[in-house]
Formats: structure tokens, sequence, C-alpha cells
């Protein structure tokens, strides 16, 4: 798609209290743009109800909920009841870290998607709680520094995303703050939809990963040029890779060696060799799951067809 | 004798009176878990929604604290809504309703008190709400159905009135009430209580922010206005009070309820099922030539302390008695009694009991045999009858 | 000691986050307890951004610091960013007759202010961090050197004492940081300088009643977050080609499409750079952002 497409309205007002490069502002952002002024946006304790500013102003031209750390989407079920009730028709639309979605906000999430309410739940994933300072969480990925894991973090990830398919809402998405226009036509097809919607953004933080504040949309894209961060798309059932995943799995671009990605960041620059080959196995399984989880679906709907 | 078959009248729980006031109030989102003693105002609800009896939406939680953060955002986004839990459930929604108030949602919540475990007691016990105190929610404490049914009915048009803008818990004990029936008057409030119109609400045309960072600068502005709220809020229980009486020709109390208190010598003080024992313990003192009274508080917070103090003014000797306690200390009525009453000149003697915790029944002869000086132990152990 | 009972300095420290005016703080308290002082350091309460203004605060004095609050009317203050001078009002509540250290080029008699008189200390602390190597990620530090500039005008904690701290503290770029210290409290400059002697009676403290804890939103949440700005991006639009690429990534929302082509507002630009490396012409050049 063309960028020019996209809508000349800011919703997140300039002079924030984001750092510098900051993913997380700089995705809802765009964010912001695809959802439109017709959106209430529901956010809990996180980085962003830092970079909103301050009473009496805020950084957020559309209306703004913030609530609990851990009751993100349980609020945004009671707006999205109350504005039904009243004939309203508007995007309920969560905007969370990973801890409150990953963590904390696990179990009202989890309660959200089963129910399927009407509602658009984003996690923007810097893999860490931001907010007090670099601590880890359920998202931080093996071998990564933190102030809570400070030789590394000794677990993999879990995987939020995969939950969400397997609550079987109507739409879920993976996106990264290095392909915006990816991330906006998602939220964009997200929004025409009915249901639970699932879009999760892995959006890099330059001081907790600790990696020049330039290179925030270059991590986004390693992070899927290496394969430690797979698009997909989960629709009505159907998954499909997307974007630069569809074509590395489609052998139209070569996978970039992980070490690439991992030593860009301070946060990894600890890791032994033993780690990085962990990493890579990780990697490597979790890539060959989702391929095959695409194959399988194209081979059931084929024999269904025929 | 009057006629009992004219009136709207029907032999009910108090779980049954709380959700249909509920859905006489025009409540229009509800949010809410199971939980023992609870529990059947939550299907009762739940019923009334499913077959349209009811017109609302019921979101069916995963848990208490997610039923409490959905009726906050429901009410901001400007809708009414209600809520019911008891013990664990309200233990468990603790953050959240602080945020109520803070945000300034008039939620109303029906709370059927029970203690709080271990071991697992799914008894009367005060406990659980009396601990939520510093919330900042209005809490009312009923003796009967009736008053369940028409507290939670006037308690929207108290928390949603702009001096006002608090959230509301009506409690009653567990079992005691919530599981008892009793011919129960359901007045057709249509024209005592409108819809919802909130005084602020989300709004697409003029995007505002709710909640984000209030640094030390407002902080204190915010909760200097939840305290003033609550004192305004005293004097909107007392219009509505009347107003509901003018209406339903019932006087309901929502801030206190005295019972031969004019002349008494001896007065005592209590909240919730256990006050209807104790008139009969004036009663039955009274009998015996002691000039008892009660003074059953309806209103816990906010504390009605001028009233309080007119009241129990002129008598020789208070008796307080808490079903719950504050351990460290004592029971809570009794200590901020004795803080209200230290205002007096000449302050009366005022003792505490503690009684039926874990639903250990209260029957009259407690209250009766305190007074008389025969119970001289803070704590009342045994059930006398 | 008994001339000395009751005396007691406040000192306040202004930067910005990243600079280590918290790590100052610290190390000033920590040189003042070795040379016999009760000492107090306060950092700023909040979530400090890398380049937004923060403030820090230390105590030193002969007796038991009973205070808890926070530092209104400081005996000195210690300035380690000049960028703050246009950020923020430095000089409110230095009480008369104070001092202030300022990490700038220019020289102390360039200051004006509404005291009646104080002494104001100038040094190139950036100038000398450089020299020195004291760079993290191309950044110069100057937090230790700027100590150095202050016991050029607090003469009761040894410079000896400071640079046995700072040893102490930076381990292998102990030396790198003690030279700076020392190069710094001899470089420094210090002059009586006169004010207008007119301070503003304009009750600053805001009132106002909070009914619901509700924003409105506004630009500049965080202030005018230029002065956050260590680089500063600049668009030869003879190279652009108007691909937008750096108005969709801007996480600022501080580039604008004017007309046909793109604008950046360097009232809000942060300089966080992300433009500079998405554009595939290389049509944003990058120039530190000048101080004078
Ligand atoms: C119940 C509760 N526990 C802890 C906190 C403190 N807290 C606020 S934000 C946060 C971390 C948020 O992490 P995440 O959701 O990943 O968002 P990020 O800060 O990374 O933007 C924590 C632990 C809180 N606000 N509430
Ligand atoms: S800490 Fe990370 S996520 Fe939080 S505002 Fe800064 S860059 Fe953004
Ligand atoms: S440096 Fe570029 S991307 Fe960063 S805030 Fe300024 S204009 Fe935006
Ligand atoms: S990215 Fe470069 S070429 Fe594209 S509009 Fe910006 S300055 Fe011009």
């Amino acid at each position: 798609m063309r960028i020019s497409a996209l809508p000349r309205e800011e919703y997140l007002l300039p002079g924030n209290a984001a750092c510098h490069g900051c993913a997380s502002s700089m995705c809802l952002r765009t964010v912001l743009k695809a959802l439109g002024k017709n959106t209430v946006l529901i956010v809990p304790a996180s980085c962003t109800s830092v970079y909103q500013g301050m009473f009496p102003n805020s950084a957020i031209a559309v209306p703004v909920f913030n609530t609990a750390f851990a009751s993100a989407a349980a609020t945004a079920s009671g707006i999205k009841a109350s504005l039904l009730q009243q004939g309203i028709d508007a995007n309920v639309v969560v905007w969370a870290g990973d801890g409150g979605t990953y963590d904390i906000g696990l179990q009202a999430l989890s309660g959200a998607a089963e129910r399927n309410e009407d509602i658009i739940y984003i996690c923007y994933n810097n893999e860490m709680y931001s907010n007090t300072g670099i601590q880890r969480s359920g998202a931080t990925p093996y071998g990564a520094w933190t102030t809570t894991t400070w030789s590394g973090k000794k677990e993999h990830r879990k995987d939020v995303a995969e939950l969400m398919m397997s609550h079987e809402v109507p739409y879920v998405a993976t996106a990264s703050a290095g392909y915006l226009a990816d991330l906006y036509q998602k939220v964009k097809k997200a929004k025409k939809m009915e249901g639970f919607r699932y879009i999760e953004i892995l959006s890099p933080c330059p001081p907790g990963w600790r990696y020049p504040m330039e290179k925030t949309v270059e991590i986004g894209k390693l992070a899927v040029e290496t394969g430690m961060w797979i698009l997909y798309e989960y629709e009505e059932g159907h998954f499909r890779l997307t974007g630069v995943s569809k074509a590395i799995a489609e052998g139209r671009r070569k996978m970039k060696d992980i070490g690439e990605y991992l030593f860009a960041q301070g946060r990894f620059a600890h890791l032994s060799d033993g780690d990085v080959v962990k990493i890579r196995e990780y990697v490597e399984d979790r890539w060959r799951k989702l391929v095959k989880m695409e194959s399988d679906m194209h081979a059931a709907s084929a024999k269904f067809y025929v | 004798m009057k006629s009992n078959t004219t009136r709207a009248v029907r032999i009910i729980t108090g779980n049954q009176a709380a959700a249909l006031a509920a859905k006489n109030a025009k409540v229009r989102v509800v949010a809410a878990y199971p939980i023992t003693p609870a529990t059947p105002v939550v299907e009762e609800l739940s019923k009334m929604v499913e077959t349209g009896e009811m017109k609302a939406h019921f979101i069916l939680v995963e848990s208490e604290h997610s039923a409490m953060a959905a009726c906050i955002g429901a009410s901001a986004a400007g809708s009414r809504t209600f809520t019911a839990t008891s013990s664990h459930g309200l233990a468990y929604m603790h953050e959240l309703l602080h945020y109520a108030t803070n945000a300034r949602t008039p939620v109303v919540m029906a709370v059927a008190n029970r203690a709080i475990g271990p071991g697992w007691n799914i008894w009367a016990d005060l406990s659980d709400s009396i601990s939520q105190r510093d919330t900042g929610w209005m809490q009312f404490y009923c003796s009967d159905n009736q008053e369940i049914y028409d507290t939670i009915i006037m308690a929207y048009r108290i928390a949603e009135h702009r001096d006002v803008l608090l959230p509301a818990m009506v409690c009653y004990d567990g079992f005691v009430l919530s599981h008892t029936a009793m011919p129960i008057e359901i007045t057709d409030v249509n024209d005592f209580i409108d819809e919802y119109h909130p005084v602020w609400r989300l709004d697409f045309d003029e995007p505002s922010t709710h909640g984000n960072i209030l640094p030390p600068d407002y902080f204190m502005e915010l909760r200097r206005e939840v305290c003033e709220a609550h004192e305004r809020a005293l004097k909107v229980m007392k219009e509505v009070e009347r107003e509901f009486y003018e209406y339903s020709g019932r006087l309901t109390p929502l801030i206190l309820e005295e019972y031969r208190l004019e002349d008494a010598d001896v007065a005592m003080v209590t909240m919730g099922a256990i006050s209807s024992e104790a008139k009969i313990a004036v009663d039955e003192l009274r009998k015996r030539g002691v000039k008892a009274g009660l003074l059953r508080l309806k209103a816990f917070r906010p504390f009605p302390k001028q009233e309080v103090v007119e009241k129990l003014g002129s008598v020789e000797k208070v008796y307080v008695f808490d079903r719950s306690v504050s351990p460290g200390f004592d029971g809570q009525l009794f200590s901020e009694l004795k803080a209200v009453l230290w205002d007096l000149r000449s302050p009366p003697e005022v003792y505490g009991r503690i009684v039926g915790l874990g639903g250990r029944d209260v029957t009259s002869r407690v209250f009766e045999k305190a007074v008389l000086g025969e119970l001289d132990k803070k704590w009342v152990m045994e059930v006398i009858y | 000691m008994g001339e000395k009972l009751g005396k007691k300095w406040e000192i306040r420290f202004h930067g910005r986050g990243g600079q280590g005016a918290v790590t100052a703080s610290k190390i000033l308290a920590e040189a003042a307890y070795l040379s016999g002082f009760e000492a107090q350091s306060i950092p700023f309460f909040g979530a400090e951004r890398r380049g937004a203004p923060v403030m820090a605060f230390t105590r030193v004095s002969y007796e038991a610091i009973h205070e808890r609050s926070q530092v209104y009317t400081p005996d000195y203050v210690i300035v380690l960013d000049p960028i703050i001078l246009d950020a923020v009002d430095v000089f409110r509540g230095l009480k008369d007759g104070g001092s202030i250290v300022i990490n700038t080029v220019k020289s102390p008699m360039d200051f004006q202010f509404e005291q009646g008189s104080l002494l104001v200390a100038t040094v190139d602390a950036t100038g000398i961090a450089i020299k020195n190597n004291l760079l993290v990620a191309g950044t110069p530090v100057v937090n230790m050197p700027m100590l150095g500039a202050f016991l050029k005008i607090f003469s009761h904690i040894e410079l000896e004492t400071l640079e046995e701290v700072v040893m102490k503290k930076f381990g292998k770029n102990g030396k790198a940081n003690v030279a700076a210290v020392r190069e710094a409290y001899e470089s420094t400059v210090v002059e009586k300088v006169r004010g207008s002697g007119k301070p503003s009676t304009e009750d600053v403290r805001r009132k106002r009643a909070v009914t619901m804890p509700v924003s409105t939103p506004s630009p500049g949440v965080a202030g005018r977050t230029r002065f956050w700005r260590d680089f500063r991006p600049e668009v030869d639009y003879d190279v652009c080609s108007n691909c937008l690429s750096c108005w969709l990534h801007c996480p600022e929302s501080a580039i604008q499409r004017v007309g046909s082509r793109i604008e950046i507002d360097y009232e809000f630009c942060k300089g966080c750079l992300v433009c500079s490396a998405v554009c595939p012409k290389k049509a944003i050049r990058v120039s530190r952002e000048v101080v004078v």
C-alpha cells in the first residue's frame, strides 16, 4: 500500500513523554490512524500510562480510559456493553503492554476472548516491564538481560498470540514495529470484523533492549528477518504467514542469522555460544511449527473442497 | 388489619430482592461472578436478562476483579451498572473498589456479608465489607429484605447525584437475609428513578483521557473532593429518603434508625440483621424496667457523625455490637463510635461486644444480657436462647 | 565545632535524564559523609526519561538531617546541561547570595537573574568530558567534572576526598573521571554577579478543584520536547523524494505533511533520528544540536 494513503490526522500528539525512538508510541500513532476518531482506548498500567502525560493534559486525542494493570480486557468488555446498550457504535480497543497481557492481565484477556467480546485487543510487546524499569515478563525471550534476570532469562517466552488462536477468536495477527504499513492494514482489517480480535506487535524499546534509539525500525525488521518474530494472521480459523515471514517460508527470501538480531542489542551481549544455539533451536522449532500449521491448513481446506 | 392482597407483595429472599431492585432501577449493564451466599443474585439476574424481562447486558466475567473492572468501564461509558458479591469475591475486588471511587463511577453493588477464610466459612460476618471501609464506597447495612430492595434503588439516586458521584455497596447478612424469605413490597419505581443521565462519560466528539497520571500537585484535590462528596451525600440521602417515602409510603431509613431511644438511659448500637434482634431485647428490657433503646446505623460510610452525637448525647451507657473485628484492636463500629462521642462534653460510658462472627447465631438474649451486665467480656462466644 | 552548629547546605542539581544528575547527587553525599558531615541524596521521584529535564538534591550538614522534603530554597544550584537553561528556571528559589555552577562556554557575567547577587561559576564541562573521553553512546557525560567545578565554590569537601569516591565508583573509568574532575576544578571561572534584585511575587503553586480525574488532549504534555534533543535532523529537500517513510515512522508525530512536502516540527522533535535511519534517500542530515 502507498504510505500517502494513511490519514494525515494525528491522534498521538507531539511532545509526549515516550523515550527517544519508542516503538510503542510509534505503533500507537499508526494504530490510531487506522482506527480513527470513533475509538475508545483502554490502557492498563504500562509505559503508555506514563507517556500519555499528566493531568490536566493528555497526548492522546481519542477518548482514553486508564484502568488497573490486570483489568484491560474486562474494562473494555464493560465499555463495549455500555456502548451497545446505548446504541453507540465505536471501536473499543485495548492498548496494553506484554505485562498487562501475558502476565497479570492474562485471566481477564482469556475471559474476554472466550466470551468473544466485540473488542480489539492490541498488545505492544516490548518483551518486559518497561514502565517499572525493565523487569522480566512472560514474554521475555530466553537469555535476555533484565533487572530481574541479571545473568539472562533462563526460560523461553510463552506465546499469547498462539494462546488466542486456541481460544478460536475471529482474528489474531502479529505485527512488528519494523513494518508499520503491515500493522496499519491488519488493524484496518480487524476494525471491519466483529467479535474478539487480537493483534500483537513486537515493539522494540531502546533503553530496555539497549540499542541506539534510531535503530527501532531496523531491529523490528531484523526480528522478522531472522525468524525471531513471525508475522501471521489467523482469520476465522484460517492461519497464514504474512509479509516477510511468508516470503521466507516460500523461499523468496533467505532467513538471516539470528546473531544479527541478538548482537544488535545490549540485552543479549552476554550470550554464550550455547545460549545462541539454544535460541536458534527454539526459533527453528517455532518456525517449523507455524509453517506446518499453514500447510496443514491448506491441505485441510483442499480436502474439504474436493 | 391491612390488606395483603392489593399490594404487590411477594415473599422472597434478600438476594431476590436485590436482583429485582437492580432490574427495576433500570440497570443496563451487569457484570458479576458467583460466590456463596450472593450467587442467587447472579443467577436471578442472568435469567431475567436472558428472558428479556430485564433490558440489560450481562457480562459473565471470569472473576470479581473483572466484574468490578467491567462495571467501572460500563459506568464511565454511560450506563447504570450493578454487581453482587461477598467475602473473598469482595476482597478480590479491593484494588478496583478504590479505582471506582477516584474514577467517580457511581457503581452500585450488593454485598451478602460473609466471613473470609481460611478455614472456609460461608456464613454471616460483616468483616468482608467493613474491611473495605476506606475504599471510599458508601456503605449501607440492611436489616430486612424490604430494605434491601428499597436501598438499592435509592442508592442509585444518591450515587449518581451530581453532588455525590460515588459508588455504593448495599450490604446484608449472608443467609440470615440473603437466603431468608420475607414478604416484601415490589414497588414499581418507574417514576422514582429515570434512565441514567451521567454527569460525565466517554465522549467521542470531545475526547478526553480518564485516569492518566495525577501528580502531587493535583492528587490531594481529588481526594479532598471525594471526602467532601461523602459529606454532601448525607444531605442527598435525607432528600432521597424523604422522596422515596412520599413515593412509596415507606420510610426506609438511609442514615440511621432509632427505636425507643427518646427517653433511654442505655443505648445499644448495631448494624445489619442483628439490629432486628436487638429491638426484641429493647422491649424485653423495658418490661424489666430498664430504659433501653436502639440506634441502628444504616450508613457506615459516610458515617453520620452529627446525627449519632445528637441521638446518643443524653444516654448514660452505650453498648456497641460488632459482627466484625479488627484484629489488634476492637470491633470497628465500637472504635468509630467512641471517636465520634469524644466530641461530647460528657460522653456516655461506651462498651463494645463482638458477636456472631462466621455465622454464629445472635439472638435477642445476647443484647439483653449484655445490657443487664451479665456479659462482661468483649467476646460473646455463646449462643444464648 | 561549636560555631558550626546549625550549618547546613542544600544543593540542587539540574540535568536531563541519562546525564547522571542523580549519580552526582549521591557521589557528592558520599564525599560529604567521608569529610565528616551528615549527608542526604534525594533522586528525582518519577519516571526518568532520557533527555527530559530532571532534578536531584543533596543536603550536607554538621548535624543530623531531619528533612525528608524536597529542596525549595537551595544554597547552591548545579546545572549539568546548558539546554536546561532554556527549559526550566534554574534560578528559582536559589537564596540571594547563594551560588550557581553552570556547564557552559559562556562567562558568569552573561547570566541574568532576580536575586540581588549570586556567585556564578562557569565551566565547559562538555568540552572537558569530550577531551577525557567520557562518552556514553557518543554523548559526553559531564556529571563528575561538574562536581569538580562545584568544589571550586564549596570549600567544605577536599578535592582529594571527592576523587577518592569517584575512583571507587567508576572502577576502570575512574582515572579518566578523576582527571576530568581535576581539570574542571582548575578551569572553573567564578565571579560575583549582581542581579535585578526584584524577585517576581507571582505564586506559581496551582490551585484548582479536581472533581474528575479527566484530562484534555493537547500537544506538549511533556513540555517542549525539543529540549530533549541532542541531535538535529534536517531534510535536504533537493534529495528528498517525498516518499513519506520518515513521516510514517516518526514516533513523535513531529513530522508533518505540509502541502506536498514533509516538515519537521522542531518544537517537539526529540532528535531520535529514526527518520534519518529510515530515509531511503539519505535525505535527512544529522548534526549535533548547537548550544551556545
Ligand atoms: C497490580 C499492580 N502491580 C504492579 C503494578 C506496577 N506496574 C505498573 S506498569 C508495570 C509493568 C508494565 O509492563 P508492560 O505491561 O509490559 O508494559 P510496559 O511498561 O512494558 O509498557 C508494573 C509492574 C501495578 N500498576 N499494578
Ligand atoms: S521504556 Fe521503552 S516502551 Fe517505555 S516509553 Fe521508553 S522506549 Fe517506550
Ligand atoms: S528525529 Fe525524526 S523521527 Fe525522531 S522525533 Fe525528530 S523528526 Fe521524529
Ligand atoms: S524519508 Fe527521506 S526521502 Fe522520504 S520523505 Fe522523508 S526525507 Fe524525504
